[in-house]
């Protein structure tokens, strides 16, 4: 087994933002018109902001327990018997989201640039990708993400800065969309945008500066929030909201309107190039989170026997829904609500049973 | 037995001569370790000058060896007999003649009682000025191998080497494959001193430190590994020793540090180079005073420094010669070539077979009706032209200086335009591996070169099977791969990833006066090269940023 | 990496490349839809219009360049339940793939347009061909015709098209369209869709009458002589969209009205009578100077104030009448701002009682003005623009005369 590696804590940052910037490429800006109309990226946003609270719970365990991971922690906490259970349960999210992401991804490939193409071809493609760097160790794919985020950055930057010309500000009004109850309703059902900062607590113990954890996390989860409102308002006043609660891929459609001048036109295949990254860097930070909730939870002392038949497992898993739109229902709608009773419910039960832990501690001694 | 012979006669057609075979009877497979050429011997020098002798002549094969010449005479003073060997060829005759036996054997007078006669001959008759005394007798053959004299007096059982090196050599000449138009000229040649002698030109410091091993049972190549004490981090230069002695005896000839770099790299089948080589001396010395190690060989102009990083496809001797300004153009200028000489034919195929609404309509309607003569699929074309091109590239290499021009006719007419006449490639597809070509020649290492080269083909297989996609699987595909390459314990991508702030020479080279720290990825000793305010004439202007690097600690 | 696992990896590669490059495509086995025209036929169909170019032809390297004999173009038509079964059809005859991958334009003949493009507008939207950034016409008969004619100044038609529109922007008289922006407008009920119109034009026959002149902002219709075969394609003004039907045209001097209102508008040239005498001319070179601002005002009936702020630079003065001096540029200013009132006020007019539809996006305002899609959904605005009041002000500022003070003199 390789020696301890450790990772900076700006790659951490540029890892956790891909993992919660990545669906922006899918569906997600259209979920939020639906939801919203033209209030969708206040939905967002609000969702953000309940999700940093979830965070806090997150953070103060892993800030109490360094050089641990929350599977470790809470079989620390809760006892061998309970603690492999959740992390039997976290295994399942990860799964569950690995291959819907899978798909997705696949999915908007084939829709974007090669249509003709099987999915499976894809899929095996980037599970080729997701073995070959796990088996490294997740401080290979941080550094990969830590060496794309500028560009994939900047690429955000062109797309939403060339489709101005198309875009009229005052399509965000009405602002208050479907009215703010509504709103509020639905950013609180959907804090599953960003519930995957939870893989911080898989990498926490990693991180070389332990003390720099929360301020990863916060920053991580600030610019993710910023990013993601900032492309769904991109979306919005682009395509008005009609429009855009239609359109299955939204950025897409939007590196397609890109022009400049006579000959630079079409030109979304190149975007698909630095898509392609983040949804590598996405998936690769996910797979990890279903290697290492499982091994860690059964208390296995090597996962790089796990890596090649999880891979498999997600790659059927994968294929499970029959169509794109049922994925999409699947993700956005029907599974997703789970996901924030995970990832922040499970710290939060997790936060008060430590309270309670250390009061019997100190009660006892 | 028999009926091989029959057949053997049978298609004899001109002698009864016995045909020369390798298949000699005698052929015994060897045993798992090379045989060292000293190992049989196990044999000492003598008081006696006739059995050294003895010793001497069975071990160099003499008289049957003409290489080796012994001379003998008799040294006046003390009235002894005595010898020198030596190696025709490799030694230097007045030396010889004037340092070592007109001394001996003219200008030594009077009469010395002795029981040690070697001692004597070292401290007063022998005026050469790199003598050594030794009792073993590997140490006599090295040094004869060497090209030094050993004398050997009778009634003594040790021997002096003396230094007598001298040999045709090629003088210190341009670097041949790393020219820079501005800065030094000056590049390593074979000889071994000459090439450590250049780097402390350069470093004239008495902490550089140049040890020195053989490697190679019977090659015993010398071997110097310089570093500078109290700047390079100790456990580097630990590991570098401890590997390099490791091979030193597995095999019996390394003949360049080429082939040591193989010997001793952390990913021999990588497709990245780990470690630099390079022809000038001062760049090696740029790179000592950083904290990094050099190795050099005899009869080698190149020398490795080690570790390295992804620097090497970038950075150029010149970078510091030049003002910032014109530098970080030209690294700009790098950087793109690199990914143009990578991922340009890939992109053309993408675009070509999969992308093609990417092309404006009038250079789209060009192309296709360009291609339409053409019976050969894009994908055909390319691979065909990039083959040719190579081939351009090797024959180059290896064509008699004389006929060096032809090439250049027969390459540029035949294959380019006779190619597009015959429509068997469309005119744009030789734009595009004529730039190709040209941006890889522009990066500055020849190891680095071959990756790239090799990797276009891969790349361009990949974008002809799905693409974009392709591409873009490829390119993450080598990155993690470069991610996780370890060159002697530091990571390919530092100062990238894992980053580090205060090294400031990544893709943009930071100001001359404003580096104040050496690499921190190297572990040095010794952080600190330049104190914060380096031009002090101008104080007002003069800063260096200083962000705390928390990637280590103190 | 060992042997077992180059072999491995080996052995899937060619598993996986024995199914194909799925997508790859050669440049030579497309055939690029240039322009693609569409009109009804019978049986509730469409009938599809493609010129396919010739890259023999139009390519710029080969021999024979746009010159070669014949048209530069191929142009085919099939009628089909959808546009899609078409260019299955178009493939018994063409060789090529048919491909909308460089398709610049669509028109969309009148027909097709006046019985509702509902049943189509989803063919243009779902499938991943076709792209936003097209251009949409509307064209006078039906697209086929249109599309026989080969423009003389390029041989490829559909950068003759791109180009011709670009030149809106020095006119003003037609609106630019793309299916982005066509789209758009078809799925927001705050305004009606528009599109430049296209028509057949013989330039130089004089059985023609002649374009009137913008003295009364009407006309500059040319209608389509009977006779002769028509050699050029023209933009006769805007056809204007009630939901999904065509109920009217503007000409081209009313398109200039709502591209002025739209903020489109960057610049024309404008002739009105001169005030001083009226039997001669003076000429203006309108810009536009400030964005034009739409206020709505909240009332039982909706209201609107326009502000509109133009720059005028004097062109030519027929009558020898100086008007170069500060006191008769105020005057002409008025007169100016007055005319071009008269004139927007006209067009809005004809879209509220003859069109009924609310091109000029008006129903924009009264969105923003609302605090909840839900209550925009609720308030119905098309039914409500018909009984709108809008109010003009136009502010006209002469900046410039050009590089004469006084016109030239005659000394009698």
């Amino acid at each position: 087994m390789k020696n301890e590696m450790k990772i900076g804590h700006r790659e951490a940052l540029t890892l956790l933002v891909t993992l919660m910037s990545g669906q922006v490429f899918l569906s997600m800006p259209r979920n939020m018109a639906l939801l919203g109309d033209t209030a969708g990226w206040m939905i967002v946003l609000l969702a953000g902001i309940f999700s940093l609270i979830g965070y806090y719970f997150l953070a103060t365990l892993l800030e109490k327990y360094p050089d641990q991971d929350i599977l470790q922690i809470s079989q620390f906490i809760c006892g061998k018997f309970l603690g492999t259970i959740i992390g039997t349960v976290f295994f399942l999210f990860f799964l569950t989201i690995s291959s819907l992401m899978l798909r997705q991804f696949a999915e908007s490939f084939i829709i974007s640039i090669l249509p003709n193409t099987p999915i499976s071809v894809i899929s095996l493609f980037f599970l080729f990708l997701l073995i070959y760097g796990t088996l490294q160790g997740i401080e290979t794919l941080t550094r990969v993400a830590w060496f794309f985020g500028p560009y994939l950055l900047l690429a955000f930057i062109i797309t939403i800065g060339f489709s101005m010309p198309y875009a009229d500000l005052e399509l965000l009004l009405p602002i208050l969309g479907k009215g703010p109850l509504p709103i509020l309703k639905h950013s609180a059902l959907h804090t599953s945008l960003f519930s995957n900062i939870i893989l911080l607590g898989i990498i926490a113990p990693k991180i070389r500066e332990q003390t720099k954890t929360f301020r990863t996390g916060l920053y991580s989860l600030i610019l993710a929030i910023v990013i993601n409102t900032v492309v769904t308002a991109a979306v919005l006043i682009t395509f008005n909201y009609t429009s855009t609660s239609k359109l299955v891929f939204p950025i897409f459609q939007l590196t397609r309107l890109i022009t400049l001048g006579e000959f630079i036109q079409r030109v979304e295949a190149i975007f698909v190039f630095l898509w392609f990254f983040t949804a590598a860097i996405l998936m690769g930070g996910m797979f990890y989170g279903t290697i290492i909730s499982f091994s860690h939870s059964f208390g296995l002392s090597n996962y790089r026997p796990l890596v090649f038949a999880m891979a498999v497992l997600i790659f059927c898993i994968s294929l499970i829904p029959n169509s794109m739109t049922e994925t999409v229902n699947l993700d956005a709608f029907i599974i997703s609500k789970y996901y924030p009773l995970i990832s922040f419910g499970i710290p939060l039960l997790l936060w008060i049973a430590s309270r309670f832990k250390k009061k019997g501690d100190n009660s006892n001694g | 037995m028999k009926r091989n012979n029959i057949f053997r006669k049978l298609f004899q057609l001109t002698s009864n001569k016995p045909e020369f075979s390798l298949n000699a009877d005698s052929f015994n497979p060897p045993h798992n370790r090379p045989a060292d050429s000293g190992d049989e011997t196990g044999e000492c020098l003598t008081t006696s000058l006739a059995h050294n002798r003895k010793t001497l002549e069975s071990i160099f094969g003499l008289p049957t060896n003409k290489d080796v010449v012994i001379r003998d005479f008799t040294i006046t003073s003390l009235n002894k007999k005595a010898l020198i060997i030596y190696i025709d060829g490799l030694s230097d005759r007045n030396a010889q003649n004037f340092a070592v036996l007109q001394p001996l054997m003219l200008l030594s007078r009077g009469h010395l009682e002795t029981n040690e006669p070697i001692d004597i001959a070292y401290e007063r008759l022998v005026p050469g000025q790199q003598v050594e005394k030794t009792k073993k007798l590997e140490d006599v053959i090295n040094g004869i191998l060497e090209g030094s004299s050993a004398l050997l007096i009778d009634g003594s059982a040790e021997a002096m080497i003396i230094e007598t090196k001298g040999w045709e050599h090629r003088g210190i000449d341009r670097p041949s494959n790393e020219p820079v138009v501005r800065g030094p000229q000056e590049g390593f040649n074979e000889t071994f001193r000459a090439n450590t002698a250049s780097v402390r030109r350069y470093i004239k410091d008495p902490k550089l430190i140049t040890e020195i091993m053989r490697v190679g049972t019977r090659s015993r190549t010398l071997l110097a590994l310089m570093y500078i004490k109290d700047i390079a981090n100790p456990a580097l230069v630990k590991e570098v020793k401890r590997r390099i002695k490791s091979v030193s005896e597995t095999t019996d000839y390394i003949a360049e540090t080429g082939q040591l770099e193989e010997f001793i790299e952390d990913h021999p089948r990588s497709l990245m180079p780990q470690m630099l080589s390079t022809e000038r001396p001062d760049r090696v010395a740029a790179h000592l005073r950083e904290g990094y190690v050099a190795v050099m060989m005899a009869n080698s102009p190149y020398a490795l420094v080690l570790p390295t990083n992804f620097a090497i496809f970038l950075h150029a001797a010149e970078d510091y010669y030049l003002r910032w300004p014109f530098s970080n153009f030209l690294r700009f200028i790098r950087a793109i070539s690199i990914f143009i000489a990578l991922l340009l034919p890939s992109f053309y195929i993408a675009v070509v077979n999969y992308h093609q609404e990417m092309i404006p309509t009038d250079l789209m309607l060009a192309m296709t009706a360009a291609r339409e003569a053409v019976p050969f699929p894009a994908l055909v074309e390319i691979l065909f032209m990039e083959f040719s091109f190579e081939l351009i590239r090797e024959a180059g290499v290896r064509v008699p200086s004389i006929i060096g021009p032809t090439i250049g006719i027969v390459g540029a007419l035949i294959l380019g335009q006779a190619a597009v006449s015959a429509s068997i490639v469309s005119p744009i597809l030789i734009i595009i591996i004529a730039i190709t070509a040209l941006a890889s020649f522009v990066v500055p290492n020849y190891n680095a070169t071959f990756t790239i080269r090799i990797l276009r083909f891969l790349f361009i297989i990949l974008a002809g099977f799905l693409g974009f996609f392709g591409v873009s699987f490829g390119v993450f595909l080598i990155t993690l791969h470069i991610a996780n390459l370890n060159s002697f314990g530091v990571p390919f991508l530092t100062p990238i990833a894992p980053y580090h702030p205060q090294n400031k020479d990544r893709v943009i080279r930071p100001r001359a006066y404003d580096q104040p720290k050496r690499p921190i990825f190297l572990r040095p000793l010794d952080w600190i090269r330049q104190r914060d305010i380096s031009r002090p004439w101008d104080k007002p202007s003069s800063s260096s940023s200083d962000e705390g690097d928390d990637n280590y600690e103190e | 990496m060992g042997k077992k696992t180059f072999l491995a990896i080996l052995l899937t590669v060619f598993a996986i490349s024995v199914g194909g490059c799925w997508d790859r495509k050669e440049l030579e086995s497309m055939g690029l839809v240039q322009t693609l025209g569409l009109d009804l036929a019978e049986n509730n169909e469409v009938m599809v219009t493609c010129m396919i170019a010739i890259p023999s032809k139009l390519g710029a390297t080969a021999e024979g360049g746009g010159s070669g004999e014949g048209p530069g173009v191929l142009l085919i038509s099939m009628n089909a339940p959808s546009i899609y079964e078409a260019f299955n059809l178009m493939n018994t005859t063409v060789n090529r793939e048919v491909t909308l991958l460089q398709n610049q334009a669509l028109i969309i003949g009148e027909d097709i347009a006046k019985s509702g493009i509902k049943p189509w507008i989803d063919n243009l939207l779902r499938f991943r061909d076709m792209r936003r950034t097209l251009l949409i016409f509307v064209c006078k008969g039906k697209a086929a015709d249109i599309m026989k004619i080969q423009p003389k100044l390029d041989p490829n038609p559909a950068e003759y098209f791109r180009d011709l529109v670009m030149t809106s922007k020095r006119t003003g008289m037609f609106p630019l369209t793309n299916l982005h922006d066509f789209i758009r407008r078809y799925q927001s009920s705050a305004q009606e869709n528009y599109a430049p119109l296209l028509m057949e034009y013989k330039p130089s026959q004089s059985s023609e009458p002649p374009p009137q002149s913008s003295e009364n902002g009407e006309s500059g219709n040319g209608e389509k002589p009977e006779s002769e075969e028509p050699t050029e394609v023209r933009i006769a003004g805007t056809a204007v969209f009630k939901s999904n039907r065509l109920v009217g045209h503007l000409d081209l001097y009313e398109t200039q009205v709502l591209q002025i209102i739209t903020n489109q508008f960057q610049e024309a040239f404008l002739t009105l009578p001169d005030p001083l005498r009226k039997e001669t001319k003076i000429t203006f070179r309108l810009t536009r100077s400030k964005p034009t601002r739409i206020k709505y005002i909240k009332n039982e009936v909706p209201s609107f104030t326009v502000d509109i702020w133009m720059e005028a630079s004097l062109i030519s003065i027929e009558s020898t009448i100086d008007y170069t001096t500060p006191q008769m540029e105020e005057f002409l200013r008025q007169k100016i701002a007055a005319a071009l009132r008269h004139r927007i006020e006209k067009v809005i007019e004809k879209t509220q009682n003859d069109f009924r539809s609310d091109i000029f996006g008006f129903g924009q305002k009264v969105r923003h003005s609302m605090l909840t899609t839900t209550e925009w959904e609720r308030y119905r605005w098309p039914e409500k623009y018909t009984k709108s009041k809008v109010n003009i002000n136009v502010h006209v500022f002469i900046r410039r005369v050009g590089i004469q003070f006084q016109p030239p003199k005659i000394e009698q």
